[in-house]
């Protein structure tokens, strides 16, 4: 399945205000949860969390990608966030996250389906021009183009 | 011997990344350290495949990309289960190239790799882990 037919306007978040990393992915979680395919959004958000605990998924070069497979998942959902301004991650080149994009998967569920998502995101946000044009994008539908318009 | 913080580890389709892995998450757990694990997309091996393949190079570097997140979603699975930390990323290169590149933006302190005693002896692949050796501005374990 494409990028762009997971990542659909209601799932991508413009200007998200939490104050830091912590609140960001909570809301992240909380958020997935009123789309559907969550059966358990605080057990969720403490597996995210305790993820995050033993491993940052900032990966550089600004980006975020928290990332879990979990029993209180009921289909993969993927959830792309741009903070209003580049928070502090933590990352691995301690560059400033501006992009996030969230993927959970159910743990006994489709291996290369999440493993495939995983790929075709890594490869959409290694581009340096892809990640520029959706940091300025201003509305949901723009960055729902730009994935479509550079997807394999 | 100043502390071990971040570990680079090398991870592809060679049995002996798997031992690479197991040492990796030993050194980390014990020394409570940080594994960053990387899978490169190998330019090398994508224009090999395609000389064979009926595939575009496209397809060609879709699958790697897909086998190299197999890779480095099982090494996180078994960080996990040892509370070992890891980051996992993926990158597209040479990884004799890749390698220190990234230990330097990344102040890594180990490289750690796994390669086979007779891939060294190749004239082609060989020459990974002896460059690594050469241009890491680390310390580099190869393990067999």
């Amino acid at each position: 399945m494409k990028l762009s037919s997971l990542l659909t306007p209601e799932r991508i978040l413009i200007d998200v205000r939490e104050k830091d990393k912590n609140a960001i992915l909570t809301y992240l979680v909380n958020e997935i949860g009123k789309i559907g395919g969550i059966n358990d959004v605080e057990a969720l958000n403490k597996e995210v969390m305790d993820r995050e605990a033993l491993g940052n998924t900032g990966i550089g070069r600004g980006i975020g990608f928290p990332h879990a497979k979990s029993d209180h998942v009921n289909s993969l959902q993927v959830l792309l966030a741009l903070p209003a301004k580049p928070i502090d991650y933590g990352s691995l080149d301690g560059v400033p996250v501006s992009i996030i994009l969230f993927i959970v998967a159910p743990k006994d569920g489709d291996n290369n389906e999440y493993l495939h998502t995983m790929a075709r995101i890594s490869r959409l946000l290694g581009k340096s021009n892809v990640r520029e044009q959706i940091i300025k994008a201003k509305t949901p539908n723009e960055i729902v183009n730009i994935v479509a318009d550079n997807e394999a | 011997m100043k502390s071990l913080n971040k570990i680079l580890l090398n991870l592809d389709a060679a049995v002996e990344s798997q031992h690479a892995l197991d040492f990796a998450v030993f050194l980390a757990k014990n020394c409570s350290a940080t594994i960053i694990a990387v899978n490169i997309v190998n330019k090398n091996v994508v224009t090999n495949l395609a000389r064979f393949s009926d595939n575009s190079i496209a397809e060609i570097e879709v699958e790697l990309e897909e086998n190299g997140w197999r890779y480095l979603y099982d090494a996180e699975e078994k960080a996990k289960s040892q509370e070992a930390r890891i980051v996992i990323i993926q990158e597209y290169g040479y990884p004799e190239q890749a390698l220190p590149k990234l230990a330097a933006e990344y102040k890594v302190d180990m490289i750690i790799i796994g390669q086979n005693p007779q891939i060294r002896k190749d004239v082609v692949q060989g020459k990974i882990a002896e460059q690594l050796i050469e241009h890491a501005p680390c310390a580099v374990l190869v393990v067999n």
